[in-house]
């Protein structure tokens, strides 16, 4: 049973991921010459709920109907066949091809059976641009013109195929503020053919501007749905995170020792990081919150020296270190850094649970370079004892144990280099509830024992439930920090996203 | 002319290119022969087959892969070649059975690549192998010659004036252009090397034309065969081996990037041009036959090196 | 618990790939003793293992060079150039054998310097790296001999190639087996190891857990050129001659060995047990084709084929056991 008038309808959409609810019965319509909006934080589920739609994966239950039909197979070329077009951050362009080739990839007229009509398509490709009221040189290589424009090829690229349902992912986060006036006109101009679009983003202040309805996802559920006009920028904030915090951080608070660290107005062009400066001290867990590609993995990435910075400097345990260090030399001084895709870059997958325990400490454990066996069987056992990694042997490979496992052997990589600051990115992500509840009781051990956390996480109740102060960052700068005792979670989430609050300095 | 301009243009030619006009200057110093027409003609002759492999070679890495079997595809197709114009059969046909042995290589190729999703280097290594080793017992180590009297006109110095030889690998390296420019393979080619999931995801057979590169690599390599017998009246073995590097280096010297999808096969007449130079200046300046491929095999390498070097430099700026 | 299926079932996919080279080993050998009465005798099986030590003592290096990031095609070259200027010192200028093997030895080393910062600073996959090299390399030995053919060297030195440990061991065999035996153990034991293994199975992680992923790399590289210098001095001692083409052959049979031996082509995995079952297999191959008066002309037509095999097997085993632990 289906309400025609809908162009576009999901109903009690579920899809698990092992051991990962990710939508758990969602409802999500969308009306033909609308902007809906699809708002929620990291991992609320947005982007999977249009992955689905996309056709990139598949429902675990649930049904899919546009205008009026179910979508009985999810494929990304039978959504394409359906009319709808997905735009996601980072564009799908080939770079070295023609604007008009991009626009027409996988549809090139042809002459003479197997020519390519160049003259007609770069006609037509002009005809489609100007329809959008954009004037881009359709000749132009996809890599030469500015990013606002590759965005406007993508959805040319999208109109070609007969599109009716058109998903923009986070659409103005690389553009100026002319470029998004422009953005908007042809999302009005789509609106006028009937052309239905999902507009997911993080920008508050724009979501009055160009969006007609309101839909709020949190958890994987569900929330709310609502005419824009009838729902106030502080209302969305309390949607988005209205839950209770479950009793699942165990901190034993005790007064924090010495400074351990200090960045002072760090500065990297590459990363986009802005005068940023933070502290942290002895026994001091600091949450490092933001929204994602707010710069905090690429602050981290700075204490470390895995990437370079120009400007500021890094004062650790007293000592200033040097610019042009790197993580051998980190590593050593006793800062420790677990990355935020531990099968990519905290873990090797294809050796075991051994050889990645040991691996940032081969020179610590073995002087003489030769591998004591009895050494590193009794150093590794120890850890997979503490941390309850579970696995059979300590031969095993690390690619077969679970997410948990696997986050626990990263952590006792680094608990092995006797690190004294130790930065966590997201430790929890793609983990269960029981493991994560281990990995906060190790963190509040670690912090009891005088060592120095950072802590970066979306997960706002666990900034909040394991923090002594939270760090708010926001497009590369350093917004303000929160101490525990007023830290909730409206309040962190509206220095984060911008249309919210605004730092220290300017309120 | 202010300053602007002239840096301007300065930086839009490329450095190689500099260097041939360079080497061009010096080594036309050092004999007046140099840039006489017959010496230049003569040095397009030798060089014009080597254009046409390395402009198969660049397809293949605009691509995204590499093709080390070009050398023992050019040597294969050559036997076939020679038996064809030994067993009697007629100059078209000829032309058809080097390109259709070519063709069949590469499709070898191009099965294992794109449908086995096996990685390029060790597959074209293996073929490379094969292609050669087989090449080796067909012609029980020695050269087949031919005696086609009409045949050989194709690679010849007609009269001493028309570079026979260079102008049909003329055609063959327009062909490629136009293959490269106006027609799917062409086009395809560069969203596979550039963003092959996004294109597949677009809609493109990736598969199908990915295995085409490596087809029509092999076909354009078995074309070039039979111009290189024509002009060495003999299909001989040894000649197939190193090609293959020089080919790769000659479309990387053009500016034909490995791994993003970036190159045309026009630069690669420049990457030509530099070997070519190279080579025959060597003799000019008296350089001893016994020093020019060490000196020449350094020379590829320190290009290469230097050609790496600026374009990631000028990527990490970006 | 599903977990422990998965685990001992993954014991079992290695073991699995182990147990399938020597299968493919015991299939040769058959093949062998059909062929030939005197295949399993005393005599033939000490001229196979003689035969397989230069490959093998290469191998080993090449072995390293795989497992840390890809193929060393220059390997070949480096053999040539290395026995060449080891012969000349000898010959040419009367230096004495064991300083010129040091010198050869050195220069091994030296060649693999280069490829390592090629490949590890400039940024070349080692695959056009190494292989632009060799030819560069093949060049120089050229030069250096001049086309000549040097021969009849000095006894005390051809003893590395002809002479007998304890009157019935070939030298070339036990220098295979003290190179086999030490580079097992720095594979195994050793930190160096460690951090080979670490940089061929995902550089990244590596790189972050502190390992400088650059001297790794040249590290390995030297080793390769250094091992490959190592089986030029064992050649031409054995053979009494160096020409300028000796190494032409060992690219592809090299590589073929390493990869039958259980290497992947995207780095981290080979061991050298699995490169001296590849190499067994190859040396016993030639063996097989000389036995029929099979024409040399097929060698490398039958490498190549077995090449593309080994790879084909390897990527359907590959995709098998992903479909069933999954």
């Amino acid at each position: 049973m289906n309400d025609s008038s809908f162009l576009l309808e999901m109903k009690e959409i579920v899809k698990l991921f092992p051991g990962v609810r990710a939508l758990d019965g969602v409802d999500f319509n969308l009306k033909s010459g609308e902007v809906h909006i699809l708002l929620g934080e990291n991992g609320a589920g947005k982007s999977t709920l249009m992955k689905i739609l996309a056709g990139a994966y598949t429902p675990t239950s649930g049904e899919v109907f546009i205008e009026g039909k179910q979508i009985k197979q999810f494929s990304p070329i039978a959504a394409q066949k359906l009319g709808i077009g997905i735009i996601y951050q980072e564009f799908n362009l080939v770079p070295y091809l023609s604007v008009a080739e991009n626009i027409f990839l996988d549809h090139m007229p042809m002459k003479h059976g197997f020519m390519v009509d160049s003259k007609k398509m770069h006609l037509e490709a002009k005809k489609v641009l100007q329809s959008m009221n954009m004037n881009v040189d359709t000749h132009a290589l996809a890599s030469e013109i500015p990013v606002a424009q590759q965005q406007m090829v993508e959805v040319a690229k999208a109109l070609t195929h007969n599109l009716k349902v058109l998903i923009m992912d986070e659409p103005t986060s690389s553009l100026s503020s002319r470029e998004i006036e422009h953005l908007f006109e042809t999302i009005r101009r789509l609106k006028a053919k009937g052309i239905g679009i999902i507009y997911i983003s993080h920008r508050l202040q724009e979501i009055p501007e160009i969006g007609d309805r309101i839909t709020i996802l949190r958890d994987g559920q569900f929330v709310d749905n609502r005419m824009v006009k009838d729902m106030g920028t502080q209302e969305m904030i309390r949607l988005m995170v209205g839950r209770e915090i479950k009793d699942l951080y165990k901190r034993d608070y005790n007064p924090c020792g010495e400074l351990m660290l200090k960045v002072d107005n760090l500065s990297s062009k590459k990363s986009g990081l802005k005068d940023v400066s933070i502290e942290v001290h002895k026994g001091e867990i600091v949450g490092l919150a933001g929204l994602v590609g707010a710069g905090r993995t690429e602050l981290v990435r700075a204490i470390f020296h895995v990437d370079s910075f120009e400007k500021g400097q890094i004062i650790f345990k007293g000592k200033k270190l040097e610019k042009c260090l790197n993580p051998t030399e980190v590593i050593d001084c006793g800062i420790s850094l677990i990355p935020e895709d531990r099968k990519s870059q905290g873990l090797s997958l294809a050796l075991t649970v051994k050889e990645n325990v040991v691996m940032a400490s081969l020179d610590k454990l073995y002087p003489n370079k030769k591998i004591s066996e009895e050494k590193e069987k009794e150093v590794v056992s120890n850890y997979v004892k503490e941390l309850g990694i579970s696995t059979p042997s300590i031969n095993q490979h690390v690619k077969n144990l679970s997410g948990g496992n696997q986050q626990k052997v990263v952590l006792a990589k680094w608990l092995c280099t006797k690190a004294d600051l130790i930065i966590f990115d997201e430790p929890t992500r793609g983990i269960d509830v029981g493991a994560k509840g281990e990995i906060y009781s190790f963190m509040n051990s670690l912090a009891a024992n005088g060592k120095a956390i950072i802590m970066i996480s979306s997960e706002l109740p666990e900034i909040i439930g394991m923090s002594d102060r939270v760090y708010v960052m926001r497009d590369g700068k350093m917004i303000n920090s929160i101490d525990r005792k007023d830290a909730t979670q409206e309040l962190i989430l509206s220095y984060a996203m911008e249309g919210g609050r605004e730092g220290a300095d300017n309120e | 002319m202010n300053k602007e301009n002239v840096k301007r243009f300065i930086k839009s030619v490329p450095p190689v290119l500099w260097a041939i006009i360079i080497l061009i200057i010096v080594f036309s110093n050092f004999s007046k022969n140099y840039l006489t027409y017959r010496n230049l003609v003569i040095i397009l002759q030798q060089t014009s087959v080597l254009l046409v492999v390395a402009s198969a070679a660049t397809f293949v890495l605009i691509s995204g892969g590499l093709d080390l079997s070009l050398g023992g595809v050019l040597t294969i197709s050559g036997v076939a070649v020679a038996f064809a114009l030994n067993a009697g059969l007629p100059i078209y046909v000829v032309f058809i059975i080097g390109a259709a042995v070519g063709f069949a290589c590469g499709a070898i190729n191009g099965t294992l690549i794109s449908y086995l999703g096996l990685a390029p280097f060790i597959v074209t290594l293996g073929t490379q192998g094969i292609f050669f080793g087989l090449s080796l017992v067909l012609s029980k180590r020695q050269g087949i010659s031919i005696s086609n009297e009409t045949f050989i006109k194709l690679g010849d110095l007609i009269n001493g004036k028309i570079p026979m030889a260079a102008i049909l690998c003329g055609i063959l390296f327009l062909f490629a252009i136009f293959v490269q420019n106006h027609t799917r393979l062409g086009r395809y080619t560069y969203a596979i090397g550039g963003n092959r999931e996004g294109s597949r995801l677009s809609g493109v057979n990736t598969k199908f034309w990915h295995f085409m590169v490596y087809a029509f690599a092999g076909f354009l390599t078995g074309l070039a065969a039979v111009i290189l017998v024509a002009r060495l009246e003999v299909a001989d073995p040894i000649v197939g081996s190193q090609w293959e590097f020089e080919a790769i280096a000659a479309a990387i010297l053009g500016g034909t990037s490995m791994d993003i999808g970036r190159g045309d096969v026009k630069g690669t007449l420049i990457g030509v041009l530099l070997f070519t130079i190279v080579r025959s200046g060597m003799n000019v300046i008296r350089v001893p036959s016994i020093l020019q491929p060490a000196i020449l095999g350094t020379i590829l390498v320190l290009a290469i090196v230097l050609q790496v070097s600026i374009t990631n430099r000028r990527i990490n700026h970006e | 618990m599903s977990k422990n299926k998965v685990s001992i079932h993954n014991l079992s996919v290695d073991q699995i790939s182990n147990l399938s080279r020597l299968l493919a080993l015991a299939l040769i050998i058959v093949l062998g003793v059909i062929i030939s009465d005197s295949f399993l005798s005393v005599e033939n099986l000490t001229n196979i293992l003689t035969n397989a030590s230069v490959l093998i003592i290469i191998g080993v290096g090449q072995t390293i060079a795989i497992v840390t990031n890809g193929p060393d095609l220059s390997s070949g070259s480096i053999l040539t150039i290395c026995a060449v200027l080891v012969a000349i010192l000898m010959k040419s200028f009367g230096i004495p054998y064991p300083i010129a093997i040091l010198a050869g030895l050195s220069l091994g080393a030296l060649i693999g310097v280069v490829n390592g910062v090629m490949i590890s600073k400039v940024g070349i996959p080692s695959f056009v790296s190494t292989y632009g090299l060799m030819w560069a390399v093949f060049g120089f030995a050229y030069v250096l001999l001049h086309g000549y053919v040097l021969y009849d060297f000095n006894s005390s030195f051809r003893f590395i190639g002809n002479g007998s440990l304890f009157g019935f061991i070939p030298m070339p065999i036990v220098i295979m087996a003290l190179v086999v035996g030490l580079g097992i153990f720095v594979m195994t034991k050793t930190t160096y190891g460690r951090r080979f293994y670490a940089v061929g199975t995902n550089s990244v992680c590596a790189k972050m857990s502190g390992i400088n992923v650059d001297k790794t790399v040249i590290l390995a590289f030297v080793s390769s050129g250094f091992l490959s210098a190592l089986a030029g001095i064992v050649l031409i001692a054995r053979i009494n001659a160096v020409q300028s083409d000796i190494g032409s052959n060992y690219l592809l049979s090299v590589l073929a060995t390493v990869y039958m031996g259980g290497a992947s082509t995207e780095g981290g995995e080979g061991t050298i047990q699995g490169t001296i079952i590849g190499a067994l297999i190859i040396t016993i191959v030639y063996n097989c084709m000389n036995l029929l008066a099979v024409p040399s002309e097929w060698r490398e037509a039958v490498i190549g084929l077995l090449i593309i095999l080994t790879i084909l097997i390897d990527s359907f085993a590959k995709k098998r056991a992903e479909k069933t632990i999954i």
